[in-house]
């Protein structure tokens, strides 16, 4: 175990072995102690890789800050023992879900700037996906997009809901906007709505009707009745 | 419930320049945003360097960096100095949640895997932080590099450059899983007596 600290501190170990390894450590303070040394060694080959972030990062980041609470102090000792959630669907879909929660965050703090008045829809949408989350049959899958960046999408059969997020997809060509379907096993398709230019907030996509597929064409501004180009991004609904 | 906005930091100025990023990180925890333009100005280069040398893609790399600063905002109060520096603890956070990013992406495309031992070697590029000091301990960590072991170098730099797991670090470089894993071990080992950090 003891010689794990290296793989440990460069996270080089898989979900499980991290897991047990913290275990150990908690019972043993050499341990920790070698793995707090070592960590300052990778913090100064973080250092060494700085790069000067843009100038949208700081903005981003103040946004949030400025909406979120920040966490008390520990009070009691022996709730700083890591807790090791051990997830239901497997550790790569629990990820995905915390992206697509991340997101959601992310999207909120930009919004809630932007327009006072979107506060109690984006509470309830926020309220919505982490209900979304916690459903039993909870289920994501993440698709490329034509032309760069993917999609996210968890959707529960229980809830009959879904949420859709993106990440790196370009703007929609001018004149053009995103527009999202679901899509049924036979290819009836059925508007789910338009999307921001950039697609960076999440869609919830509620009262799904055993639709087979989610998908996402680019249509001429104001949104088109049945899709008329190719999706350029399609992904099955797990649950469904 | 917000403390007035201070746009010039006089009260409460942490004292020793070493320091400065756990003093700040302490007033962030009092809930100072004031004070966490401070701790954003010395640690989001570095954030956000990490998680572009990890992921690659800017925009990845931008998302990841948001949330790992937004944590340090929320988390202030949980910072420990008994357990390491601030700057560790920041950038433990950002690694991992870079790492997992990867991870879960699980997109190793074989590209990414034949760049990999390049990167091992290239290691630290210059397009980085302006500080003078940080010049001068990056020169510090390309000399305490260069007294490494092949396989000790490239272990260590695979993984926390990579993001890989020190199983496919073995099978990149055709070594033992054992002799790997020691090798990320007393490659950091050594690096900490050369750097002098710590101690």
């Amino acid at each position: 175990m003891h010689t794990l600290t290296g793989a440990y501190v460069c996270d080089a170990l898989g979900a499980d072995e991290r897991a047990a390894f913290e275990e150990h450590m908690a019972q043993c303070p050499e341990c920790a102690g070698e793995v707090r040394e070592l960590r300052e060694v990778a913090a100064v080959m973080a250092a060494a890789v700085a790069v000067r972030p843009p100038d949208s990062l700081k903005a981003a980041v103040d946004a949030r800050i400025r909406v979120t609470r920040q966490e008390p102090p520990i009070t009691d000792p022996r709730t700083q023992i890591t807790s090791h959630r051990r997830s239901r669907f497997g550790k790569r879909a629990a990820w995905a879900i915390v992206a697509a929660l991340a997101l959601v965050v992310a999207g909120l703090g930009w919004r809630v700037i932007a327009q006072q008045d979107q506060i109690n829809n984006l509470n309830a949408q926020t309220k919505q996906i982490s209900q979304l989350l916690a459903a039993p049959d909870v289920a994501s899958t993440r698709v490329a997009v034509t032309g760069g960046g993917s999609a996210l999408i968890v959707d529960s059969r229980s809830r009959n809901e879904a949420a859709v997020t993106f990440t790196g997809v370009a703007d929609a060509p001018a004149g053009k906007t995103y527009q999202l379907w679901l899509m049924t096993s036979d290819g009836t398709a059925r508007s789910v709505g338009l999307m921001e230019a950039t697609p960076n907030s999440p869609i919830v996509v509620t009262g799904l009707a055993g639709e087979a597929q989610v998908g996402m064409t680019i249509e001429p501004s104001g949104g088109s009745v049945k899709p008329t180009t190719t999706p350029v991004m399609v992904a099955a609904l797990a649950a469904a | 419930m917000t403390l007035p906005k201070k746009t010039e930091p006089v009260s409460m100025v942490p004292g020793e320049e070493a320091d400065g990023l756990d003093a700040w990180l302490r007033q962030v925890s009092l809930g100072r945003e004031d004070a966490f333009d401070h701790v954003y100005a010395e640690i989001a280069g570095p954030v956000y360097g990490l998680a572009t040398r990890i992921l690659r893609d800017p925009a990845q790399a931008e998302e990841v960096a948001q949330e790992v600063l937004v944590e340090v905002w929320r988390q202030a109060s949980r910072f420990d100095p008994a357990r390491g520096s601030a700057r560790s603890w920041v950038l433990t956070i950002a690694h991992r949640r870079a790492v997992d990013r990867v991870r879960a992406e699980q997109a190793a495309t074989a590209r990414q895997e034949k760049n990999a031992r390049e990167t091992a070697r290239m290691l630290p590029e210059e397009d980085v932080a302006e500080a003078v000091e940080g010049r001068l301990e990056r020169q510090r960590l390309r000399r305490c590099m260069g007294g490494l072991t092949d396989l000790q170098r490239e272990s260590v730099t695979l993984a926390y450059y990579n993001g890989y797991t020190y199983q496919q670090v073995a099978e990149l470089l055709g070594a033992p899983l054992g002799t790997v894993k020691t090798r990320m071990r007393d490659g950091l080992a050594r690096l900490r007596d050369c750097l002098g950090v710590g101690r």
